[in-house]
């Protein structure tokens, strides 16, 4: 049972009764088109005409109110009305029929095209969103937030290696320092024991050795003068050979003393020889250390360098990032319509890149042309791709 | 070169051991020839101790001496006895006064000879000390 007014059920087919009776060549049934509450038969067409209704029912008046004159429904109906009456005056009922099916076109090709420039207009309005964001993103700089991070990371992180660089050259510098420290004084410590054994033990050991001739002999003289006899000449060989003892002793006196003198050089040679490799070693250890020093300090200077380089590199690295993405970002503007000094076009993508106004009058003019029977490509002004087929 | 102190006692202890030795065995021999100079000395006393009254007998068998008589001979002879037995004392000590003064400058050269191997023996052990301190200071920068 049909739940519409002035309509029967048969065979599930809805047909109007009794009047405007009208045969549907293309679905091959009576329909009653006067008066039409009831759904379209179901097909592809018809959904399209109800969801292209909904989203715009200023468009297709004719589904939503019957009273309109432009209700090319309406039309239809009444075509077929008369020509199921058979009314006599005017166009026979299958010439009506296709002005109808006409107009049913035209109206569906308009709604196409409308839905055609919704789409462009959507569509431009989400490209001049992006343009504008990324005019946004390009001229505000907020895309090299990420670099600026990188760079402050970069630098932190040299400024925490350069520190340990140099906390690594103080504490060698102190190494040396204490290294030397303690290789002098166990250097000096040895040298002072030496010189103390030397001072405490002078080697002269002629130096309290004295040379005596002698004593001379008796000369019996208490026995000579018992028999009274002179002593005078044995007393004189005794002065003789007592004289010639104090001339060997005296050579005797100036060996030791020769011997004295070369035992005080070697001592005192001794003593400027422990001296000397004293003075040699710390002259060496001194020389040893400013060694040291100077390889510390290139070595500091070195990982300056290379932490230089590796901070340079990576910097270079992440400028050229950012130029790249800044070169493809512009790229991307220019190619798109924007602009690089910002403020131009787009606004961030709030507002589409053609307003409404312009929509409308595109729209004006594609019927316009439409009605005029041109053709135009583009889609700007013209028919929108897709829609050549339906023009007239 | 690592130090070892342990080897410049013993090196130590080695010499003067050694300078110890020969210096006693020395003084030793010192002491005995010095014995042999003095029971030598005595003996040339003695004997002209008991030459001289043969010697007063013989010009006195001669007449050349006697109560109220006194010969140049004799004096001359008596003179020349006191002049050799002079003589004899003075190069019998003479010899032995530079057989101590040999002894006594082989001693002195010996115990020069002591202290030099000693003071070497320091002088090495601050050279090697030095050397060690050298070496510990570029084992330590070697570890830097």
């Amino acid at each position: 049972m049909s739940n519409m007014e002035n309509t029967v059920e048969e065979s599930g087919v809805i047909r109007w009764d009794p009047a405007g009776k009208g045969f549907n060549p293309y679905t091959g049934v009576e329909n009653d088109f006067r008066t039409v509450t009831s759904q379209i038969p179901s097909n592809k067409i018809t959904r399209s005409r109800a969801v292209i209704a909904e989203s715009a029912p200023e468009l297709f008046p004719t589904v939503s109110g019957t009273s309109n004159q432009n209700d090319y429904w309406l039309k239809l109906a009444q075509a077929l009305g008369g020509y199921g009456a058979g009314s006599g005056g005017g166009d026979s009922g299958a010439t009506k029929l296709g002005y109808a099916e006409l107009a049913y076109k035209k109206a569906k090709d308009a709604q196409d095209r409308q839905d055609a420039l919704a789409a462009l207009g959507y569509d431009r309005a989400q490209s001049a969103r992006i343009l504008g964001g990324m005019e946004n993103y390009y001229t505000s700089g907020q895309y090299g937030k990420g670099f600026d991070d990188l760079l402050n990371m970069i630098n932190e992180q040299g400024k925490v290696s350069e520190t340990g660089v140099r906390d690594a050259y103080g504490r060698a510098q102190t190494n040396i320092g204490q290294g030397y420290d303690v290789a002098s004084g166990l250097g000096t410590a040895g040298f002072n024991a030496l010189n103390q054994y030397l001072a405490q033990n002078q080697n002269n050991p002629y130096a309290g050795m004295q040379a005596t001739a002698g004593t001379a002999p008796d000369a019996l003289t208490s026995y000579l003068s018992a028999y009274g006899v002179s002593d005078q000449p044995v007393q004189g060989q005794i002065q003789a050979d007592q004289l010639q003892a104090q001339q060997g002793a005296a050579n005797y006196q100036n060996l030791i003393d020769v011997l004295s003198g070369v035992a005080q050089q070697g001592a005192g040679s001794r003593g400027a020889e422990s001296q000397m490799a004293q003075l040699l070693f710390n002259t060496g250890l001194g020389q040893e250390r400013a060694g040291y020093q100077g390889q510390a300090e290139n070595a500091q200077a070195q990982a300056l360098a290379a932490l230089q380089q590796q901070l340079f590199q990576s910097r270079f690295g992440v400028q050229s990032d950012r130029n790249s993405l800044a070169n493809q970002l512009a790229q991307q503007i220019i190619q798109a319509g924007g602009s690089l000094s910002g403020g131009t076009s787009g606004d961030g993508g709030k507002q589409p890149v053609v307003p409404p106004s312009s929509i409308e009058q595109i729209l004006q003019e594609i019927a316009a042309r439409q009605e005029a029977g041109t053709q135009t490509g583009g889609l700007s002004g013209g028919i929108a791709p897709g829609l050549e087929a339906y023009a007239i | 070169m690592a130090y070892n102190p342990a080897d410049y006692e013993a090196r130590r202890r080695g010499y003067t051991q050694q300078y110890g030795a020969t210096g006693a065995m020395n003084a030793y021999a010192n002491f005995l020839a010095r014995q042999r100079g003095t029971r030598g000395r005595q003996d040339m006393l003695r004997q002209y101790d008991e030459a001289q009254p043969k010697v007063v007998a013989g010009y006195s068998r001669r007449g050349l001496v006697g109560p109220n008589v006194k010969s140049g001979i004799f004096s001359r002879g008596l003179q020349t006895l006191a002049k050799q037995r002079a003589r004899n004392l003075q190069d019998y000590d003479q010899g032995q006064l530079e057989e101590q003064r040999m002894y006594d400058l082989g001693e002195a050269q010996r115990l020069e000879a002591f202290k030099n191997q000693l003071a070497d023996m320091e002088s090495e052990k601050a050279q090697t000390i030095a050397n060690a301190a050298r070496q510990l200071y570029a084992n330590r920068m070697g570890m830097i």
